[in-house]
């Protein structure tokens, strides 16, 4: 597909959204079939790669707050993480000893207590995430989240400007006809 | 067993350093997918980023290594 250049904000906002929600989407729907299959394929591995090292607590809302706006940049993948996580989070706080503990959140007035139990269970059923996992996994992770913000900036610059599908290739051009010479 | 991989960390050991190699690869495919004019020079471009990543990490590894033994 060659460029056509046709201004929509509308268009830079729909693949925007689809950039995030799926990585590499965005370029798809501005017709940069090839450049969006890579960015899927590569934002993906780099996010499943940090939590198949960290497991399940690689996306962690209530101790690394920045880790996890990065990671929820990557849209579905980050979401489903976060839903993973949330998950195994209430399976853990609703097995606590002490019922009035028992809350997926933090306890307000025991907090310390709180997290107490809620880091004893997570080392008890071996999903504690420790380091060097925690560095690694969250720096996959999170770094795939930053890389796809790029990829939604770039989609929404290319949409405003109204750049559609691949820049057409600069083929080599005939010099001018001399004067004198039949142009063909 | 795959679903447990992605429950339970994996043990890393102290050669846990290599995982940078992946990570950089990874980057430099990303941001040359991105910034490249023509796909044709794709696989170049991510080569050169690579290189210039990890000759830069090595200098940088050796300043901190110096600056912690005689420095600090």
């Amino acid at each position: 597909m060659t460029e056509n250049n046709q201004t929509y904000p509308g268009r830079a906002l729909v693949a925007g959204l689809l950039a995030w929600l799926i990585p590499g989407a965005g370029h798809v729907y501005l017709g940069r079939t090839v450049r969006g299959v890579i960015l899927c394929v590569c934002i993906h591995a780099m996010f499943w790669s940090g939590v198949a090292i960290g497991g399940v607590f690689t996306v962690e809302p209530l101790r690394e707050r920045w880790w996890f706006s990065v990671q929820m940049a990557t849209g579905v993948s980050g979401l489903a993480g976060w839903y993973h996580q949330d998950r195994m989070r209430r399976r853990i706080t609703s097995q606590f000893e002490d019922p009035q503990l028992r809350s997926p959140m933090p306890v307000r007035g025991r907090r310390d207590e709180w997290w107490k139990a809620y880091t004893e269970a997570q080392a008890g059923d071996r999903v504690a995430l420790v380091y060097p996992a925690s560095v690694v996994a969250r720096a996959y992770s999170g770094i795939a989240g930053m890389l796809n913000l790029m990829c939604v900036f770039d989609v929404v610059c290319l949409g405003l400007i109204g750049r559609l599908g691949e820049p057409a290739r600069a083929g080599r051009r005939k010099p001018p006809p001399r004067p004198g010479e039949d142009a063909p | 067993m795959i679903a447990w991989l992605f429950v339970q960390p994996i043990q890393l050991g102290r050669d846990h350093l290599w995982l940078v190699v992946p990570l950089c690869i990874l980057v430099a495919a990303v941001y040359k997918t991105i910034r490249v004019k023509h796909l044709r020079d794709l696989p170049i471009q991510i080569v050169g980023l690579c290189l210039y990543i990890f000759v830069g990490l090595a200098v940088l590894g050796v300043a901190f290594h110096f600056l912690l033994e005689y420095a600090a």
